[in-house]
C-alpha cells in the first residue's frame, strides 16, 4: 500500500504540473487512510523510533495471542474477495506513545489522550470490520474522526474540498462543456469561509486554437455549423474577436519587445490539451528512440539522445561518452524495455518522464524506476538529466 | 461483466489479465487514453487510489473532454468522503448510465485477438487489398489488420459507437448499424463537415448488392469522429454510423488507403483458425475454377447449372433471360479464353452460406483482350455453391 518515496515525490510534481488548477490547494496525499495517518503523526511528533520498534514487537506478540479468536472469525467470515482492505491497528503505536508520554510534559499526555480515543475507535472499527460489519465500521471511523475536537474540523473541511473537486469532475463527466463554478464552505473555530474552486481546465482553449488555425475555412465552417449545430457559440465568439496574431509570432515577439516596456509582460497562455498531447507524443518518441538505441548497442544514437555536453554529476562529458560507449559495447546483447511511462510537463520546453526500466543483457538484468528530464533543444527533445532508484 | 460496471467488482483474475495485457501493450511507446483508463481501474482495484488519481489527472490533462475519465476521477474524490458503492453514484443522470456502458465496453472487450485466430470472413486476399477493419458490434470494437498476400497482421483495435438500436440495419432511420462487407468511398475531410463529425469521415458503400436484394434501405453510413469537446460517445448513440474518437479516426485515416480497405461488420464477430478457413477457401476456389472452365468450354448445361434459380444479373436479368442469352451466345461456338486472377474470397457475415468472389477477369477472343473486375455472389443451395448474382465492378 505504501508507495515508494520516489513515487510520492512524483505525484507531488504531477499535482503541481498536470493536475487542473483546482487542485493547487490540495495536499499530496489523498487516501483517507493516509490522511488519518498524517493527523496522527502531527499529534505525536516526539515518538522515538527505537522505543516504537521494541514496544511494537512485544505488543505484536501479545496482540497475536489475544486475538487468535479474531483471526478465526476472519477465516470463517472472509471479506468479499475483491476488496480485502488493509486496516492498521493504531493501538500498538498508541501504547508506544503512551510509554513515551510518561517521560514528557502534560501537554503531550493530553494529546495522547485525544489519540487514545481515536485509536480505541479505530480498534473497535477493525473488530466490527473483521466480523463482517464493514458498513458499521465505516460509520464508526467517520464518527470518531468527526467527534474529535482537533481532527474533526480538519476531516470535515477536507471532505468538503474532496466533494467539491468531485462535483467539478462530475459536471464535466455529464456534460463536458458545461461547468458551473463550485463553492466550498470551510470552517475553523471562529468562522466560515466561502471558497471558490477554480474551474477545471477544459478544451475551450483548444477549440479557439482550432478555429484560429483554420482561419481560411473559418467562414465556411461557421456558416455550416450555424445551420446544424446549436452549440458552436464558442467557435463563433472566438472567430469574431480581432484577428489573432499567429502563435509563432506571439511566442517570439514578447522576448524582443518586452524589455523596454515597464509593465509586466502577461504570463504566457496555458498550454492547450492538444499542445500537451503533441509534446507528450514527441517526448515519448524521443524516449523510445533512446531505449532502442541502447537496445541496439548503437552508442552514437544513444549519445545523441542526450543534450550536447551532457554530463552526470560525477564526470565530464568526454569521460561520460567514453564510459557509456564502453558500457554499450561490453555485453553481447542488450534489451531495454520500458513500462508505465508517465510524463510531467514542467514547462513548454522541459518534461520529466518516469518509467519502469527493465534492462536485460548477457551480463546483467535489472529493473529500475528511472526518471529522465528532457529539454526541447533545436526542435529536438534531448535528455538533460537521468536518475534511477 | 454483463451487469453494470462497478468499481471493485472486477475479479482478481480479470484484473491480472488486464495488467498483463497492459504491460505487453505498453512495453514500448505511449499508453493510449484507454490504456490509461484501464490502468486507473487496475489501480483502484488494487486500492491504490493515489496512483489511480495521478493516472486520471494525467489523462484528463491530456483529454479533458474524456467524460468517462472525469467520472472516474470524480468517483475517487467522492469516495474520500462518502461510501461509494457504484460508479457515478453521486449523480443522477442518463449520461452516467451511458458512461457505465462505455466503461464496460472499453474495459471488457478483447483488445487483441488470439494469435492464431482471425476474423472468419476473409478467405483469400488479393494483392490490392492492404487493410481490413473488422468490426465487432457486440463488443463495440473495431480490429484493424494489415494484409500482405495471405499474411494478416493485427495492428490495433479501437472502441467505437454504433447505432442507438444496435446492429442489423434494415431500413432508413432504424438507428441501426449494418452487418455486412463494405468498401470505403472517398474520405470527407473535417473542413467539409460540421464539427459534429470531428476529425472527418470515411463513408461505407452501404447499401451493397446484397443489402439491395434484401430491400435494405438507408444511406450515409460513415465511420467518423466525435464533436470537439467530446472525446468519445456512448456505445450505442449514433443513427447507424460508426463513431470513433478523433485520435483513433485520424490513425485509421492515416494508416489505411480507402481504395485498398474493406470493412467487415458482424454481431458478434466470428474468429477462426487459418487452417479451417483454408478448407472453405479451397471449396470456393475450386467452384470458381469449375465455373470458369464451364464458361470457357461453352458447355451450356454445365455452365447454367452454376446459376441459382434466384439469380439476378448485374443488369437485372433473371435466370431465364440469362440462360436464353448465354445459350444463344454459346451456339455461335466462337472460341474464347477466360482467365481469372487475384481473387478476393469472402464469407459474408450475418448470413448462412453467402459468399463473394471478386477477381480480375481477362476475356480473350480473336486476339482482343478485355480485362475487367467481376464480382460473383454465391449462395449455398442443396449443399452446393450456386451463383445468385454476377456483376462487373470498378
Amino acid at each position: 500500500m505504501q508507495r515508494p518515496i520516489f513515487y510520492r515525490q512524483l505525484s507531488n510534481k504531477i499535482a503541481e504540473r498536470f493536475r487542473p488548477a483546482a487542485d493547487d490547494a490540495q495536499p499530496a496525499a489523498f487516501s483517507l487512510h493516509q490522511r488519518i495517518a498524517r493527523v496522527r503523526e502531527q499529534l505525536s511528533q516526539r515518538r522515538t523510533r527505537v522505543s516504537f520498534i521494541v514496544v511494537f514487537f512485544i505488543l505484536a506478540m501479545l496482540w497475536l495471542t489475544q486475538h487468535n479468536n479474531d483471526n478465526l472469525i476472519e477465516q470463517a467470515l472472509p471479506l468479499p474477495k475483491t476488496s480485502v482492505i488493509e486496516m492498521n491497528d493504531a493501538r500498538l503505536e498508541n501504547l508506544s506513545s503512551k510509554s513515551a508520554a510518561t517521560t514528557h510534559e502534560q501537554t503531550a499526555q493530553q494529546k495522547s489522550e485525544v489519540r487514545s480515543t481515536l485509536s480505541n475507535a479505530n480498534t473497535q472499527a477493525i473488530q466490527l470490520a473483521v466480523k463482517g460489519d464493514v458498513t458499521k465500521a465505516t460509520t464508526q471511523l467517520e464518527n470518531a474522526l468527526l467527534a474529535d475536537p482537533q481532527a474533526g474540523p480538519v476531516f470535515e473541511n477536507l471532505r468538503k474540498l474532496y466533494a467539491g473537486f468531485a462535483a467539478q469532475s462530475y459536471q464535466l463527466a455529464v456534460a463536458s462543456n458545461k461547468q458551473q463554478p463550485i463553492t466550498v464552505e470551510l470552517n475553523d473555530a471562529k468562522q466560515t469561509y466561502t471558497v471558490n474552486l477554480p474551474l477545471l481546465a477544459t478544451n475551450t482553449n483548444e477549440r479557439r486554437t482550432l478555429a484560429n488555425a483554420d482561419n481560411n475555412n473559418a467562414e465556411k465552417i461557421t456558416t455550416t455549423e450555424n445551420k446544424t449545430e446549436p452549440s458552436t457559440t464558442t467557435v463563433n465568439v472566438a472567430t469574431n474577436t480581432p484577428a489573432p496574431t499567429p502563435t509563432k509570432v506571439a511566442n517570439v515577439a514578447p522576448a524582443v519587445v518586452a524589455p523596454p516596456a515597464p509593465v509586466k509582460a502577461p504570463p504566457p497562455p496555458p498550454l492547450t490539451a492538444a499542445e500537451r498531447r503533441e509534446i507528450n507524443t514527441a517526448v515519448m518518441a524521443a524516449v523510445k528512440r533512446w531505449s532502442e538505441a541502447w537496445s541496439q548497442k548503437d552508442s552514437k544514437a544513444y549519445i545523441q539522445a542526450y543534450a550536447p555536453n551532457y554530463a552526470p554529476k560525477t564526470m565530464t562529458h568526454k569521460a561520460w561518452v567514453a564510459y557509456r560507449t564502453e558500457r554499450l559495447a561490453a555485453p553481447i546483447f542488450i534489451k531495454v524495455e520500458l513500462a508505465d511511462q508517465k510524463a510531467i510537463l514542467l514547462d513548454p520546453t522541459h518534461v520529466r518522464v518516469s518509467f519502469l526500466q527493465k534492462y536485460t543483457s548477457d551480463l546483467l538484468s535489472a529493473k529500475n524506476q528511472k526518471t529522465l528530464e528532457l529539454e526541447l533543444i533545436n526542435h529536438k527533445w534531448l535528455i538533460t538529466s537521468e536518475s534511477e532508484r | 461483466m454483463a451487469d453494470h460496471f462497478r468499481i471493485g467488482t472486477l475479479t482478481r483474475a480479470s484484473l491480472a489479465a488486464l495488467l498483463l495485457g497492459l504491460t505487453s501493450a505498453q512495453a514500448y511507446g505511449i499508453m493510449n487514453p484507454e490504456q490509461m483508463l484501464a490502468q486507473a481501474v487496475a489501480e483502484i482495484n488494487a486500492q491504490q487510489q493515489t496512483q489511480a488519481l495521478d493516472t486520471l489527472n494525467q489523462l484528463i490533462a491530456l483529454y479533458p473532454d474524456f467524460q468517462l475519465a472525469q467520472l472516474m476521477r470524480a468517483d475517487i474524490l467522492y469516495a474520500q468522503s462518502h461510501l461509494l458503492t457504484k460508479m457515478g453514484q453521486a449523480v443522477d443522470s442518463a449520461t452516467v448510465e451511458n458512461l457505465q456502458a462505455e466503461a464496460n465496453a472499453r474495459l471488457s472487450a478483447v483488445k487483441q485477438p488470439q494469435e492464431d485466430k482471425r476474423p472468419s470472413y476473409l478467405l483469400a486476399v488479393p494483392t490490392w487489398l492492404s487493410h481490413i477493419i473488422a468490426v465487432d458490434l457486440s463488443e463495440s470494437r473495431a480490429y484493424l489488420f494489415a494484409l500482405k498476400q495471405n499474411n494478416m497482421r493485427f495492428v490495433t483495435s479501437f472502441y467505437l459507437t454504433q447505432g442507438k438500436l444496435g446492429a442489423g440495419k434494415e431500413k432508413e432511420g432504424d438507428k441501426r448499424s449494418p452487418i455486412g462487407v463494405y468498401e470505403l468511398t472517398a474520405p470527407i475531410p473535417a473542413n467539409k463537415l460540421t464539427s459534429f463529425y470531428g476529425a472527418g469521415a470515411l463513408p461505407l458503400d452501404y447499401p451493397n448488392t446484397w443489402d439491395k436484394r434484401k430491400n435494405r434501405s438507408g444511406h450515409g453510413i460513415w465511420l467518423h469522429g466525435t464533436p470537439i469537446g467530446q472525446y468519445s460517445r456512448p456505445p450505442k448513440a449514433s443513427d447507424g454510423c460508426m463513431v470513433f474518437s478523433n485520435d483513433d479516426l485520424q490513425q485509421i485515416m492515416k494508416t489505411v488507403n480507402w481504395q485498398k480497405t474493406l470493412v467487415v461488420t458482424d454481431n458478434p464477430l466470428k474468429w477462426e483458425d487459418a487452417e479451417t478457413m483454408n478448407e472453405a477457401k479451397n471449396q470456393l476456389q475450386q467452384r470458381l475454377e469449375a465455373w470458369r472452365n464451364a464458361w470457357q468450354s461453352q458447355n451450356g448445361t454445365d455452365y447454367l447449372n452454376f446459376y441459382a434459380d434466384n439469380f439476378i444479373g448485374g443488369n437485372g436479368e433473371n435466370k431465364a433471360a440469362w440462360s436464353e442469352r448465354k445459350t444463344k451466345l454459346f451456339s455461335y461456338h466462337r472460341p474464347h479464353q477466360i482467365e481469372i486472377s487475384d481473387p478476393l474470397i469472402i464469407r459474408y457475415p450475418g448470413e448462412q452460406g453467402i459468399a463473394i468472389t471478386t477477381f480480375n477477369q481477362t476475356y480473350i477472343r480473336e486476339g482482343t483482350k478485355t480485362v475487367e473486375r467481376k464480382r460473383i455472389w454465391w449462395q449455398r443451395q442443396n449443399d452446393q455453391w450456386r451463383i445468385i448474382s454476377e456483376e462487373l465492378v470498378s
